[in-house]
């Protein structure tokens, strides 16, 4: 392998892991704060449901990427769809970081603080445009630490918050399962090519994709982490604390044990939470922007793309800051719409493919 | 401007740009060489009197009255080195500036009546420091010897190490007016060559007025200017220098500093010593551990102490909480303050032993923490915890082998000590994302700082735990492979 195809290669290997985790995140995040109160319990079967979503996406995004490129207004307008939906999984990840602070580590901070501080914290990270690329190298410690905390310290009661399997009964998971494909829409960022390969010379652009399976197996991987973490938190959790529990950033912490707070793994299990959280936030407002970037290629000049971005994002999280988590909950399940449309119009315009 | 036919004339340049006879120091001294007058230009104490006088002045002056009387004017200076001037390096040049150059950095010209060309000769003998043990980069193990502020010393020493054909010197100037002698130094063939040329044009495109040190050059070097991180890496050691090279880095040595700069590098260049390449591999590992440790420390425990301290106290247990909010209600000013002010208190302790003159250092920072500290815990200005806090991450500082990354570390440290005060472990989580987001996304001279890490990048198994020699097989990643329309990162 020449120089030029193992380094294209590597930006692929490094797109691929972040949206890997990002879909893991996603899942999560969705699981708690959706299929949760519905399925209770049995949540992380729902979460299956969002399995073959994701390795659908991550194939058909793989065809859109070999597809000729297109300009035009639909292929803009197109871009726009993209960029807003994937601003709409960042407010929807912000919203998650801020209720897990808010009900774990600095529950005495008021939410707009948590809320304005977080925000600033994704908007310089995207800025720096390193995401991508922190995601990479904390591909196997980030969900080696979430699962190997837990294991630390599983709670004694542990299989009582796996009965009943179906949790809630049959109707209620079937709904929690039809919600549940939203969660792949992290993937719409493999919609975009790395960021590095747009200051690629030649020889690099004339470097192939990596095939289907590339994709698929790295969007399959992260999807799988995000079923296991929402399996140990339904574990975790007994099945009368999650029916009592109205809080969403409540049923995001993974419980290990009885006490509230005050373990030091209990802690580090957050913040490895948080972390995860962040860098989702982080990834789709940067996708974000490049989407926009390629709708409206002179919102480049001085970053107004991303100002703007960060903007519509402020504006989302004082709406929730007024509202609460709840219209954030409703609308992330109807993300599969917007996705399920780019998806199928990326397919259509696809045409011949290499 | 070219050198004249008339040596007088051209003498008289020379006087003038160089100030002479007001500067006293300029030597302008005129005989007979054979057939024809000559005069060498140079400064005094920068050249060595004694070679001028056996290799240049007394062969020339010594030459028949009529040599050199039937050959043409142009090929008198060709005449002389031919067959009276015994010195080696010797270049030929006719332009005024760059011969003032060369006079400037200790050269001799030797001009001749009725030629337009000057010869400049290399003899340098100003006094210099012997070469000595390194300073910053103490080893246990290992070669002691350190650069020192000749820049030919330091290339020698470089030399006798690399002992190979492919090494090549380059020279380059930095600074506007005035100029710093600068040398490339590369494996042709192992560096890249795209990475070269921007190195040397970064060098060369300098539009300040001077750029003296390794550290001025350094900056005109890196790519990221607001950066915490470094993102070349310096040396005092010849040996390192030499595995740079080896690995496929350019050296860069500017003369009248003793270090060399490394680029491109990656974060790993600065966790490194050159102790572990001697030590065997689980040694070299093992303090490897020990050392990121104590850098994990002094990064992050002043931070959590306060995060703690301030958001999550249920993570101490009962009786130490206590004891800390005993300590704490007798204390005036608030926690993050008292940290803040304890922190500075021992960097102060720290440069100004640094600082003092010879080995009061020592005797300065030892006697100045004790009582200090047995004073500020006495008059209830500090509690003691923070006091074995700062202590402990002050001595993981002095862990990181680089000295310009662990002043990175430090101010890092003081924004997780802001962080954790502000926001507990929920604000340095995020401010640990963002420094990470921005270490990903370094570059060193177009290649990324975090590689091979990330991305990722063909690499030996090097980084944190480093595996037997026999596992050491691959170049470094930003090294040439001989791939057909190989390029260097930037481009990818």
């Amino acid at each position: 392998m020449t120089k030029p195809d193992s380094r294209v290669r590597a930006c692929w290997r490094v797109r691929g892991c972040a949206a890997g985790l990002c879909v893991g995140a996603q899942i999560f995040l969705l699981g708690t704060g959706v299929a949760m109160p519905l399925a209770l319990g049995g949540a992380w079967i729902a979460s299956l449901a969002a399995l073959p979503m994701a390795a659908l996406t991550a194939a058909v995004c793989r065809r859109a990427l070999v597809s000729p490129r297109r300009t035009g207004r639909l292929t803009a307008a197109l871009h726009l769809l993209l960029a807003l939906t994937l601003l709409l999984c960042a407010a929807f990840a912000l919203c998650a970081l801020v209720s897990l602070a808010g009900q774990t580590l600095v529950v005495q901070a008021r939410a707009l603080w948590s809320a304005a501080a977080a925000l600033a914290a994704a908007a310089l990270c995207a800025l720096t445009g390193g995401a991508d690329r922190l995601c990479f190298a904390l591909r196997y410690m980030l969900p080696a630490l979430l699962l190997g905390l837990t294991a630390l310290r599983m709670p004694p009661e542990l299989p009582a918050g796996l009965f009943p399997i179906l949790g809630a009964g049959g109707l209620p998971l079937g709904v929690a399962a039809v919600c549940m494909p939203g969660a792949a829409s992290p993937l719409l960022m493999l919609l975009l090519p790395p960021p590095e390969l747009a200051l690629a010379g030649e020889a690099a652009q004339r470097c192939p994709v990596p095939p289907a399976r590339f994709f698929v197996g790295r969007a399959l991987a992260g999807a799988a982490v995000g079923v296991l973490l929402l399996f140990i938190a339904s574990v975790c959790t007994t099945y009368e604390s999650i029916a009592d529990s109205s809080e969403w950033g409540a049923r995001l912490r993974i419980a290990l044990g009885a006490q509230m707070h005050g373990s030091v793994t209990q802690t580090l299990l957050t913040v490895c939470q948080l972390i995860a959280i962040a860098l989702l936030a982080v990834c789709m407002l940067a996708s974000a922007e490049q989407a926009l970037l390629r709708a409206i290629p002179k919102a480049k000049k001085g970053r107004a793309g991303l100002a703007a971005l960060v903007l519509m994002l402020a504006a989302c999280m004082a709406a929730l800051n007024v509202f609460g988590s709840a219209p954030a909950l409703f609308a992330a399940p109807l993300l599969i719409l917007p996705t399920a449309l780019l998806l199928t119009l990326h397919k259509r315009m696809g045409g011949k493919t290499q | 401007m070219t050198l004249l036919a008339s040596l007088s004339r051209n003498l008289d340049v020379f006087r003038s740009r160089l100030n002479a006879p007001v500067n006293e120091d300029v030597i302008v001294r005129r005989f007979i060489s054979g057939a024809f007058e000559s005069a060498i230009v140079a400064i005094d104490g920068m050249v060595s009197a004694k070679d001028i006088d056996e290799n240049i002045l007394k062969p020339c002056m010594d030459l028949p009255h009529d040599a050199g009387g039937d050959i043409p004017e142009e090929e008198r200076i060709a005449f002389l080195m031919k067959n009276a001037v015994s010195i080696l390096p010797v270049k030929t040049k006719d332009n005024v500036d760059e011969i003032l150059a060369d006079v400037l950095s200790g050269q001799c010209a030797l001009l001749c009546e009725g030629c337009t060309l000057a010869c400049v000769m290399d003899v340098r003998g100003f006094e210099k420091r012997t070469i000595g043990k390194p300073e910053v980069e103490h080893v246990v193990l290992g070669p002691h010897e350190s650069f020192t502020e000749s820049i030919r010393t330091n290339i020698t020493l470089l030399r006798r190490i690399v002992q190979r054909e492919e090494l090549v010197t380059e020279f380059v100037s930095a600074g506007g007016k005035m100029k710093t002698r600068c040398a490339l130094l590369y494996l042709r063939g192992t560096a890249e060559e795209a990475l070269i040329e921007r190195i040397r044009a970064r060098i060369e495109g300098c539009t300040y007025d001077f750029a003296l040190t390794s550290g001025e050059v350094e900056q005109l070097i890196e790519d990221s200017p607001l950066a915490l991180i470094p993102s070349t890496i310096r040396t005092e050691r010849p040996d390192r220098a030499a595995s740079f090279l080896a690995e496929g880095q350019i050296v860069v040595l500017t003369d009248g500093s003793p270090a060399a700069i490394g680029a491109p590098a990656t974060i790993f260049h600065h966790l490194h010593t050159p102790d572990d390449a001697s030590m065997r591999w689980q040694y070299g590992t093992y303090l490897r551990i020990v050392r990121l440790i104590g850098m994990l420390i002094h990064v992050f425990l002043p931070g959590i102490y306060l995060a703690v301290l301030r958001f999550h106290p249920e993570l101490l247990s009962p009786m130490l909480l206590t004891s800390v909010y005993e300590t704490s209600s007798r204390i005036p000013i608030p926690a993050y303050t008292e940290a803040l002010l304890m922190t500075l208190a021992f960097d102060l302790i720290n440069e100004a032993g640094l600082r003092a003159p010879g080995t009061m250092g020592n005797a300065l920072g030892i006697v100045s923490g004790l009582i200090l500290g047995e004073s500020a815990v006495s008059a209830d200005i500090a509690s003691p915890l923070l006091l074995i806090v700062v202590a402990a991450s002050g001595l993981g500082g002095f862990c990181v082998p680089s000295y310009a990354l662990s002043i990175g570390l430090k101010i890092v440290q003081l924004l997780f000590l802001t962080a954790g005060a502000a926001g507990g472990l929920f604000a340095m989580a995020l401010l640990l994302v963002f420094l990470l987001c921005a270490a990903g996304a370094m570059r060193s001279v177009g290649s990324p700082l975090t590689a091979p890490v990330t991305p990722p990048r063909r690499a030996n198994p090097d980084f944190l735990v480093r595996l037997p020699m026999k596992f050491q097989k691959a170049r470094a990643f930003f090294a040439n492979r001989h791939d057909a329309g190989s390029t260097p990162d930037e481009d990818t």
